[in-house]
């Protein structure tokens, strides 16, 4: 017997040696030892046999095949392969070993260099590869890893060189770095995009999954690249039951990203759409942190109904999914950075559906590509409705039309085989009358015939029965789906306004009249925000664009041209150009500020040539120099004096006035150790108001030589200063971005504009000195009431930059320079007014004309303003429905009553103990009901002035009453959190509905009186009249409603909150469809009855908002 | 037999290096290699061939997912196990149907046994015996192949449940075939 130790290892040296050079080595390594050879040679020769039944596992005649025995390179093993040099092994997959390699020729670079595991066979995973060699060297995406080369190892093993990335997959990025449900989403845009390029270039994938989609930070930002492209094709098996396990543990393909389709098995035709149910199952994961089929429910069962799950279990949603992960699993919201809650609101509905419709286990239904998947991603993240829907309705209904379509098809052939019997008969019949004998057999099979024809029309009969039935049911569908429909335009109403909302917060008008002009007058709605922000966006309009390069710009007084200059490195230029003919004059290659004299004749401007300081004037006809005076430092503003007597230049040291007859230096008005930033004549040509960069404002008396008292402005830095005409007031714009309204003779502070904080705001007074005019140098500017600083509307003036903004001469128009000169139309129309009044007891009439505050009547426009002669603090108050008169609540537990258009007294109701807290009208206006903090209520005739009812059920303080529509019903709120419903006429209590444990401010019922509304804190719940239940709830206000209004259609309800905002609500889907942002909390809100204005109270102010200028009659809510 | 809470117990005990952990563990493998055959057999078609790497990965997968990361220690007593397990049963109806060939005994057959064994029980109750007197001659050599051939292992799974590189577990594999070649042939 060998030594078996030194067969074994002389047999192995042999079996790891070529051929040829076998019996050489074996020659020398036996020799001498005949035993040693021959044992050797038996355990070559049966281990070059080709046939071993050892090959394979001993069960199992179809089991795994593992054949190689080849040197498998590991870690410890490096070395080189073909022109690669292995440094280090960097992964280990299903497939094989991924090892850092740096390739040598033609160039020297760091590759990842992927070996493939034993198992496969060489050959074909090569020739596969070269099949799509072509295609994956012509893609070029900056989200791909390229794939270099492909080739065997010395020792046969197939391996693939791959672009090196340094990252970590996906997943893992996301969960490390806690990133929000958007910036996952923003990470998987770009990679749907890389996928799609190579579906573009023919190129599947075939296995994405979060370890083949690494994230690397360049230049600190996540950018996810997808890898081993064309490497899952060249290394694919058909799939049977042995290649799905190739190691323990290790499945190939990673079941739980496998389509459906990737599922079957032997299957043939994967096509792009299996990489888009792989993405839905990446995003699915990325969103939840799990896969849609959990690995565990996977690998629970075997393979072939693991193969099944694939093919058939639907998914739940990924908000469900999250959802209930988030309670296993708290550190799922943590690595999204929000409550778990906030997690399924943002996830339900279009992201649900988008991941769903990736996931369709019919691909016919996925997304066509991976770029409509990023498209409907992006969508998502721009806000704008989604392509994705929910998959049921129309799928439903393909189902039933096919259903339909068999039973019509059914009734065809009846009628057929009816025909086709009858005349076979008729056939027979003739032939019967040929031939007497076969008389009787006809009539028999005639007979026979009929009977059967019979038969099959009844049967048709049943048959058209029940399609009649089927026609019922495809009605009734049919409405179900008219009304889905109309739910789904509401719903696109919705969102689209909430995009309108935006749009107008970032002065994108452009945007903001598109998206409203999708709705038509006759389209499914239009609420008052529609009509609001109509009005807004028609104050602005665009006129003309003309193309300039320029800094600074100047309007003739005239209104007929503009001048601008540009003193720019490689471009200099001064031009004038006509606004009639658009005729255009190149006066001068250079100028910085310029101005336009009185007469519209001249242009003065200044400039630096060969760094000496220059003001030039000159005739703009002739275009021919009339004077240049040389100051004595740089010149960065110029103004004529209003008679022209002066040229004002502002420099470093001061505002020089020029002579400009005498072409010499009048005047200087310095100030030590103060740098002016700004300066400006007054219109009386006998001062000049100079602002200064430290804050401080000086006007300067021209009559004399005094040298004025600076005073300091709450400005820490200013920029700009300017008259408003005809007035002593002045606007400032401060150096932290908003701007002020100051008295220059009081010096006092009237008011503060926010202009949202950009530095270095262009600002303009129109010429009747009602408007403000201020644009930060972003672009975006602001249309503002000057003496209420209320915002009528912002506008993108330029995209990326203004230089420039003001009012030409007829002040009906506003010009602006930023990327070009723009003019504008200003259409003062009211949106909004701003009415100075504190606004404790507010209420606004039916007809939106009068509104009540404290002590006052008064007209929106302020041409009727009358005070009451109130004997008591008044806390509450509310016009009769026909506008006749008021009723004021006070704390001494009186109601008065006054007549709306005098403001005088009619009536005291004498009967609260404590204060008055609600008032309601009967909307018969005979009653008015009022609550008290005596814990009753009553009801009062209004005619003779009498109480005709105490209601006391209430235990607690009576906080807000309000009449059903048909007048039968009243509801009230109270202290003890209780809502209780009476009968109008008898005074008993109807119903009582439990609220929740808040305090409950304001109840309301709808116009079609079947929902009560309330508002707790900052929730306001709709309830069902009939049934007492819940139905919706509008969330949202970050701070409490005060008050609430639906509006007359019943179709949406407006809020007022201490949050400064007020919103409007769809009351039916509880979305929100509007929000306007106020400076103080809002107390009040009220709509007019019909709806065209909404009144705003907060306790400084009162803002109506207009709505629709006529109305049209809006359909009752269902 | 309550399964999670018994492999949990008994990989603690086995890391413990308890008595009868390992007895312990082989009669849970093989309790549920077998019934899990079963009721494969019962839910697939007549005539269907097992494939038990299949098999003895999802008893794995069924035993040792809920207990967490698993050491490879007690994936090597789990493969270990798994393999003597599967060669028992193997053996067991290799026995039984070689006893049938002949005509032995009735023994009633079920679908596990037909399906499971390979054409030739003969072969297999001699790889066994030769298994055997590799275990005396070339200990590694005989752990590999155990694996391989009863617990379905590749190669480089049986590497890493033994704790040596991927080549000399090939280096091992490739003796052990070649070895178990010659001695089949021999025979």
């Amino acid at each position: 017997m060998a030594d078996q130790n030194l067969a074994k290892s002389v047999f192995l040296k042999a079996t790891e040696m070529p051929q040829e050079r076998r019996k050489e080595y074996l020659d020398a390594a036996c020799f001498g030892d005949a035993l040693l050879r021959e044992r050797v040679d038996a355990l070559l020769k049966a281990h070059d046999s080709p046939e071993s039944f050892l090959e394979r596992p001993v069960f199992g005649s179809e089991a795994l095949r593992e054949v190689e025995t080849v040197d498998f390179p590991s870690e410890k093993t490096y070395g080189k392969v073909n022109q690669y040099k292995i440094l280090q092994k960097i992964g280990e997959g299903g497939f094989g070993l991924v090892f850092l390699a740096e390739q040598q020729e033609p160039i020297r670079r760091r590759v990842a260099l992927k070996i493939i595991k034993p198992g496969m066979d060489s050959q074909q995973v090569i020739a596969r590869f070269e099949v799509e060699r072509q295609a994956l060297a012509m893609m070029d995406h900056p989200n791909i890893a390229r794939v270099f080369d492909a080739g065997t190892t010395d020792s046969g093993l197939p391996f693939f060189v791959m672009e090196l990335i340094k990252g970590v997959p996906v997943t893992e990025y996301c969960d490390r770095n806690s990133l929000t449900l958007l910036e996952r989403l923003r990470l998987l845009v770009p990679v749907c995009q890389a996928i799609h390029h190579a579906h573009q270039k023919g190129i599947i994938h075939r296995d994405i999954k979060p370890t083949n989609v690494l994230v690397s930070l360049f230049d600190g930002q996540p950018v996810p690249k997808v890898i081993d492209f064309g490497v899952a094709k060249a290394t694919m098996q058909p799939l049977t039951e042995k290649t799905l396990f190739t190691t323990y543990g290790q499945v190939v393909g990673t079941p739980e990203y496998m389509s459906p389709e990737q599922a079957e098995f032997n299957q043939l035709d994967v096509d792009t759409r299996s990489d888009v149910y792989s993405l839905g199952v990446l995003l699915y994961t990325m969103l939840t942190g799990s896969t849609p089929l959990t690995r565990k429910e996977l690998l629970e069962t075997g393979i072939a109904e693991m193969l099944r799950m694939i093919r058939e279990k639907e998914p739940e949603c990924p908000s469900i999914r999250l959802s209930r992960s988030c309670i296993t699993q708290p550190e799922i919201s943590e690595q999204r950075r929000m409550p778990a809650a906030k997690l399924n609101s943002l996830i339900k509905g279009d992201l649900d559906w988008i991941v769903m419709k990736a996931l369709d286990k019919n691909r016919n239904r996925r997304y066509d590509s991976a770029n409509e998947m990023a498209l409907d991603i992006q969508r998502f993240l721009d806000e704008e409705p989604v392509s994705a829907s929910p998959p049921s309705r129309v799928y439903q209904l393909r189902k039933f039309a096919m259903k339909h379509r068999a039973v019509a098809l059914t009734t065809c052939m009846v009628f057929l085989i009816l025909m086709s019997a009858t005349f076979v008969s008729l056939l027979q019949w003739r032939s019967a009358n040929r031939a007497r004998e076969m008389a009787v057999l006809a009539r028999e099979a005639e007979y026979k015939h009929r009977q059967l024809a019979e038969n099959l029309a009844h049967d048709a009969l049943e048959q058209s029965k029940r399609a009649d039935q089927n026609l019922e049911e495809a009605t009734r569908r049919a409405s179900e789906v008219a009304a889905a429909n109309l739910r789904a335009q509401q719903n696109l109403y919705v969102a689209q306004m909430n995009l309108v909302g935006k749009a107008m917060e970032t002065g994108n008008l452009a945007t903001a009249t598109k998206l409203l002009n999708r709705h038509a007058p006759m389209s499914v709605r239009r609420g008052f925000e529609w009509y609001y922000w109509k009005n807004q966006c028609d104050i602005i309009k665009l006129q003309t664009t003309i193309p300039a390069i320029a800094q600074q710009l100047a309007v003739s007084p005239d209104g007929k041209r503009i001048a601008t200059s540009a003193l720019l490195q490689g471009y200099s230029s001064l031009d004038v150009m006509e606004l009639e003919t658009s005729q255009r004059k190149k006066v001068s290659t250079a100028a910085g500020a310029l101005t336009f004299s009185r007469d519209s004749k001249r242009l003065a401007t200044a400039s630096v040539i060969y760094e000496e300081p220059l003001i030039t004037l000159r005739d703009v006809d002739t275009n021919t120099v009339v004077a240049t005076i040389k100051p004595s430092a740089p010149v960065h503003e110029i103004a004529f004096s209003p008679d022209e007597r002066y040229l004002g230049a502002l420099t470093e040291e001061g505002i020089v006035l020029f002579d400009v007859a005498g072409e010499k230096i009048a005047r200087k008005l310095v100030i030590e150790n103060a740098t002016p930033a700004s300066f400006a004549f007054r219109e009386d040509g006998q001062s000049v108001l100079v602002g200064y960069r430290d804050g401080r404002v000086a006007l300067w008396d021209l009559m004399n030589d005094d040298r004025p008292e600076a005073f300091r402005t709450r400005a820490d830095a200013l920029t700009t200063v300017q008259f408003v005409p005809k007035s002593d007031l002045i606007v400032l714009a401060t150096h932290d971005g908003n701007a002020e309204l100051w008295n220059i003779e009081k010096q006092s502070l009237h008011l503060r504009y926010s202009l949202g904080g950009e530095p270095f705001s262009r600002i303009a007074i129109s010429p009747d000195g009602q408007t403000l005019l201020a644009g930060n140098p972003n672009g975006l500017a602001r249309v503002i009431e000057l003496h209420t600083g209320s915002e009528l509307v912002r506008f993108i003036a330029d995209t990326e930059y203004l230089f420039s903004l003001g009012f030409m001469p007829s002040g009906r128009e506003i010009i602006s320079l930023g990327a070009s000169v723009k003019l504008w139309k200003l259409n003062p129309q009211q949106c909004r007014v701003t009415i100075k009044e504190s606004a404790e007891s507010f209420a606004i009439s039916p007809d939106g004309e009068l509104l009540s505050c404290r002590n006052c009547l008064r007209t929106v426009s302020g041409d009727s303003r009358i005070q009451l002669d109130l004997q008591a603090a008044v806390l509450t108050a509310e016009f009769s429905p026909d506008g006749r008169y008021l009723a004021t609540g006070a704390n001494t537990g009186r109601v008065d009553i006054w007549d709306s258009r005098t403001g005088k007294s009619i009536k005291t109701l004498q009967g609260h103990q404590k204060h008055v807290m609600a008032i309601a009208f009967s909307p018969d206006g005979k009653f008015i009901t009022t609550g008290s903090t005596d814990a009753s209520l009553k009801i009062w005739d209004l005619e003779q002035g009498a109480c005709i009812r105490t209601l006391t059920d209430h235990p607690t303080p009576v906080t807000s009453i309000h009449y059903s529509k048909d007048g039968t019903r009243i509801a009230s709120a109270n202290g003890d959190r209780q809502v209780r419903i009476w009968n109008s006429q008898t005074g008993s209590v109807v119903k009582t509905m439990v609220h929740s444990e808040q305090l409950i401010h304001h109840l309301e019922f709808s116009p079609d009186g079947k929902i009560l509304a309330t508002s707790a804190e900052n929730v306001i719940t709709l309830w069902s009249v009939d049934t007492g239940e819940k139905l919706r709830t509008f969330e949202g206000h970050s701070g409490f409603i005060w008050d609430f209004a639906f509006c007359s259609d019943g179709l949406s309800i407006a809020s007022a909150s201490q949050d400064k905002t007020v919103r409007l609500w769809d009351v039916a889907t509880g979305d929100e469809v509007a929000s306007f942002v106020f400076q103080n909390p809002i107390r009040n809100v009220r709509f007019s009855r019909d709806a065209t204005r909404i009144a705003i109270a907060s306790a400084t102010e009162v803002t109506v908002l207009f709505g629709p200028r006529q109305i049209v009659d809006a359909p009752m809510m269902e | 037999m309550n399964i999670p809470t018994d492999v949990t117990q008994m990989l603690n005990a086995l890391e413990r290096g308890e008595k009868g952990a390992t007895d312990q563990l082989f009669a849970l493998v093989y309790d549920n290699l077998r019934r899990m055959a079963k009721q494969k057999v019962s839910h697939e078609p007549a005539g269907i061939t097992l494939d038990a790497t299949g098999l003895v990965h999802e008893v794995y997968m069924r035993l040792f997912q809920s207990a967490g990361e698993i050491r490879w220690e007690n994936r090597r007593h789990f493969f270990g196990a798994a393999a003597e397990a599967m060669r028992r049963i193997l053996i067991d109806h290799a026995r039984k149907r070689s006893r049938l060939k002949r005509g032995g005994d009735q023994v009633r057959v079920d679908l596990l046994d037909i399906a499971c064994v390979g054409d030739n029980p003969e072969l297999l109750l001699q790889i066994d015996d030769c298994l055997d007197r590799l275990k005396e001659e070339d200990p590694p050599a005989y752990e590999l192949a155990r694996l391989r051939l009863f617990a379905g292992l590749t190669v480089d799974s049986a590497a890493e449940i033994l704790g040596c590189s991927r080549a000399t577990a090939y280096r091992h594999w490739t003796y052990a075939r070649a070895w178990l070649q010659t001695e089949l042939l021999s025979d």
